[in-house]
């Protein structure tokens, strides 16, 4: 990834962004937070967090006319929080005194501050607290200009005084009875100081000469508060006179202090000054299956909030997040973060060059389905990122073979004489169509592939082609641009010897990849052919069953697929239920990506999670997912289980075939194809594939997990009874062998039993022994 | 991934080979390679 490739990409992940309410602030009081600490009864901690950001916390926290609660997400579903009436709690729960009070190093510049209203006291304290010299012409004798509109009840006089006496604190020095205008006059302050903020509080009839709008008001421009008029700034209730908004005052003298501290040093007015003042969120936050709340009622309207009161009312606030893929996809909240923090890991992982690539795994657990594209409100896929991560590893060296070296073999097996085929239909030289079943269903139910092509060549006049193969999927998603390529290079040149067939498609991932990297091949799925041309065996169902549709991930996007599935079924007399994640929003089953292989554990969990949204048996449409949510102990069908299968509801219980099984399946298709459809011999099993084993079926079991074939054992028995390189255990009589054929070292323990080998253990690994060390 | 890792085996002083206990094979040398192939 570039670094503007990653900016962008990092752009369209908004989690962590701040909420409605806190961009709504003029001044961005972080309220999320703010109502975190309520909820858990810390009202000091409270408090700090609005001193972060407010410099008179006891009073903008009992008069605040609060725009964030017009924004408020929680009036989706409810009341908005009442965030004015918790400030004021906090605030009159606490001692509003601050702990310490910083100031920079004196600098030796004069501002004059005029008006000791919210504006001007906010700039005053601002620009002091930066070491300015600050003077405040107040035309009363007493501060706060506005605010004493506000009756005592609310806002105590005494509490007044205790707020503003920081800036004393500051070295501020307050001038009372000083009207500008009168005592002294603009230009007097133009000499005698270096910057002025005017924040004389409403349209006075003094307007110095400066530039006015139409309706009479100072011209002040927006974004720096500078009136035209050389070191001269102004801002609040002057600019929304008659209306007046003490946050909006307070945010206003905050801006035009951060003016007048960038003129007093000659830095631009004007630059990175984005997000000042209110601004809209770009976060998400989606309130679905949220309990609809009202707001708490104090019990004395005029007190306000008790403390019990206000902790219950803090704990209606959403504490708004985005997540939404996280929520959707358990792999993105395996790793307890969200995709821009994944994207700077990965990122990070890509441009290492010597270290612990730690993010290696994680690269690789992705099942690449793009489900958080969907859910996502700006569209980011990580599926995408992960694959093109994942080929940059290859190109780099950086690639660790162990997650992806099982399924390629595998892929390599079915593109060999093992299970590879291309025919056209006995008796015709020329193919029309071309039936292209995928290797996971010729391993996993062989049987439908006979009765599927037999199907198509009753229903189809200009002859159909079989093509058994894999399509190359486990290449692209191991990032192996090389094999994948070479392997579409050859489905194209044998199609296009069999005369350009149109290609019928019974796996959605075979579907996928034609459709992205195949695009002359012309394609259609076998559900959307029996869904047109007629269910193959007319079954009288007795009883309609329900069932839950698993729509295959590598088609999320084809909705005729889903229809003509859900078609199919009705007319089967099934009743189709939903699933929550179901046609575009279809979870992956684990396979996809090689998710399974990468990371097991995680692969487990998803489909458990997926189980547990319907008590009703599942169908699938992919051979893959009928076989892991079975291996997981969910009742499963594949489609042609209803298809062909009449009322047999023990196909849904038939368990997965196991990987040497699935190489077995795929081999005696071929064969029984080639005898009975084309006629033709087939030899019979030759050298180690002719080794008879003897295996229990706990060793089975074992040898799923390893990952060990049954091919594996009868390699290293052949070598070890043809070498004479074996152990002997004179304990136990058996004999232990060890033969890397490849990149993997198997070692077998077993016995002969006359014609036969019984196999007591067997495992393996990656690592080779390269010499000896003397110690 | 071309990284080197030493540790005591078995080996027949007569025919040279050498025995990996499973129990090594699945647990230590597993843990090694995949923190080799990380590096």
């Amino acid at each position: 990834m570039d670094h503007k490739q990653l900016l962008y990409l990092e752009e369209k992940c908004i989690q962590g962004y701040s909420p409605a309410c806190t961009t709504t602030c003029p001044v961005h009081v972080d309220v999320k937070n703010f109502m975190a600490k309520v909820k858990a009864g810390d009202f000091d901690g409270a408090l700090k967090i609005l001193r972060k950001v407010l410099p008179f916390p006891g009073i903008i926290g009992r008069i605040c006319d609060h725009p964030c609660q017009d924004v408020c997400k929680r009036r989706e579903v409810g009341d908005a929080v009442s965030i004015a009436a918790l400030e004021k709690a906090c605030v009159q729960m606490s001692s509003t005194a601050p702990d310490k009070i910083f100031i920079q190093p004196k600098k030796d510049k004069r501002v004059a501050v005029v008006g000791g209203g919210l504006s001007g006291l906010t700039a005053a304290f601002d620009l002091s607290s930066k070491g300015y010299n600050v003077v405040l012409f107040e035309s009363k004798d007493r501060l706060g200009g506005s605010i004493w509109d506000t009756p005592e009840e609310i806002l105590p006089r005494k509490v007044i005084a205790e707020e503003t006496a920081v800036l004393v604190d500051l070295g501020v020095e307050i001038r009372f009875n000083s009207t500008v205008g009168e005592v002294v006059s603009l230009p007097d302050l133009g000499r005698d100081f270096d910057a002025v903020y005017l924040g004389l509080g409403k349209i006075s009839e003094h307007t110095f000469g400066l530039q006015l709008d139409q309706e009479g008001r100072l011209q002040i421009d927006p974004l720096t508060f500078s009136t035209g008029r050389e070191g001269v700034f102004a801002g609040g209730g002057l600019r929304t006179s008659p209306g007046y908004s003490p946050v909006g005052s307070l945010s206003d003298g905050r801006r035009a202090a951060r003016s007048i501290d960038r003129y007093l040093q000659n830095a631009s007015l004007f630059a990175a000054r984005e997000n000042e003042g209110s601004y809209r969120t770009r976060l998400f936050t989606s309130t679905e299956g949220v309990e609809l709340l009202p707001a708490v009622v104090p019990d004395n309207p005029i007190q306000g909030y008790t403390r019990e009161e206000a902790i219950l009312e803090a704990g209606r606030c959403l504490q708004c997040q985005c997540l939404e893929c996280v929520k959707a996809c358990k792999y993105l909240a395996h790793y307890k973060g969200y995709p821009r923090k994944y994207l700077r890991d990965i990122n990070h992982n890509l441009k290492m060059v010597k270290g612990n690539h730690t993010a290696n795994k994680m690269i690789n657990s992705c099942s690449l389905c793009g489900l958080c594209q969907e859910v996502c409100p700006n569209d980011l896929n990580m599926g995408e990122v992960c694959k093109n991560s994942r080929e940059i590893m290859v190109i780099k060296g950086k690639m660790p073979p162990s997650p992806h070296d099982f399924p390629l073999r595998d892929m390599q097996f079915s593109n060999g004489d093992g299970f590879a085929l291309a025919r056209h239909e006995p008796g015709k030289n020329g193919s029309s169509h071309l039936f292209f079943p995928g290797c996971q269903l010729s391993a996993s139910a062989p049987e439908y592939v006979d009765k599927v092509y037999a199907y198509l060549r009753e229903k189809m006049t200009g002859g159909v082609g079989l093509m058994l193969r894999c399509c190359g999927a486990p290449a692209d998603w191991a990032g192996r641009k090389d094999l994948f390529r070479e392997g579409r290079q050859e489905i194209v040149r044998l199609w296009s010897e069999m005369g350009k067939p149109v290609v019928i498609l019974a796996c959605s991932s075979c579907y996928q990849v034609f459709q992205n990297y195949l695009p002359e091949v012309e394609i259609v799925l076998l559900w959307e052919i029996i869904d047109r041309l007629g269910l193959p065996v007319v079954s009288a169902k007795d009883s309609p069953g329900k069932v839950a549709v698993l729509d295959a991930c590598t088609t999320r996007h084809v909705k005729s697929v889903h229809e003509s599935v859900r078609r199919i079924l009705e007319r089967l007399g099934y009743e189709v239920e939903e699933l929550k994640y179901s046609r575009e929003k279809t979870e992956c089953c684990g396979y996809g990506g090689l998710m399974s292989f990468a990371n097991p554990e995680l692969a487990h969990q998803v489909i458990d999670r997926r189980i547990k949204e319907s008590e009703a048996d599942y169908v699938a449409y992919c051979a893959m997912c009928r076989d892991k949510f079975a291996s997981r102990g969910k009742r499963t069908f594949h489609l042609l289980d209803l298809i062909y299968g009449a009322d047999n509801m023990d196909l849904a219980d038939r368990e997965d075939p196991g990987y040497s099984q699935r190489h077995e399946n795929r081999a005696r298709l071929k064969g029984k194809l080639l005898r009975e459809i084309w006629g033709e011999k087939v030899e019979e099993a030759q050298g180690f594939a002719a080794i008879r084993l003897d295996l229990a079926d706990e060793l089975k079991a074992i040898m799923e997990n390893r990952l060990i074939l049954v091919e594996d054992l009868q390699k290293v028995i052949d070598y070890a009874e043809k070498s004479g390189n074996k152990l002997y255990n004179q304990a136990t009589g058996r004999y232990l062998a060890y033969y890397r054929p490849v990149s993997v070292t198997y070692w077998v323990e077993y016995s002969p039993r006359g014609e036969n080998f019984k196999i007591h253990n067997a495992y393996s690994h990656r690592m080779q022994i390269v010499g000896e060390v003397k110690i | 991934m071309g990284n080197d890792f030493t540790i005591e085996l078995l080996k027949c002083p007569e025919c040279g080979l050498v025995l990996v206990p499973e129990d090594m094979a699945v647990r230590k040398m597993l843990e090694v390679e995949k923190s080799l192939e990380d590096k």
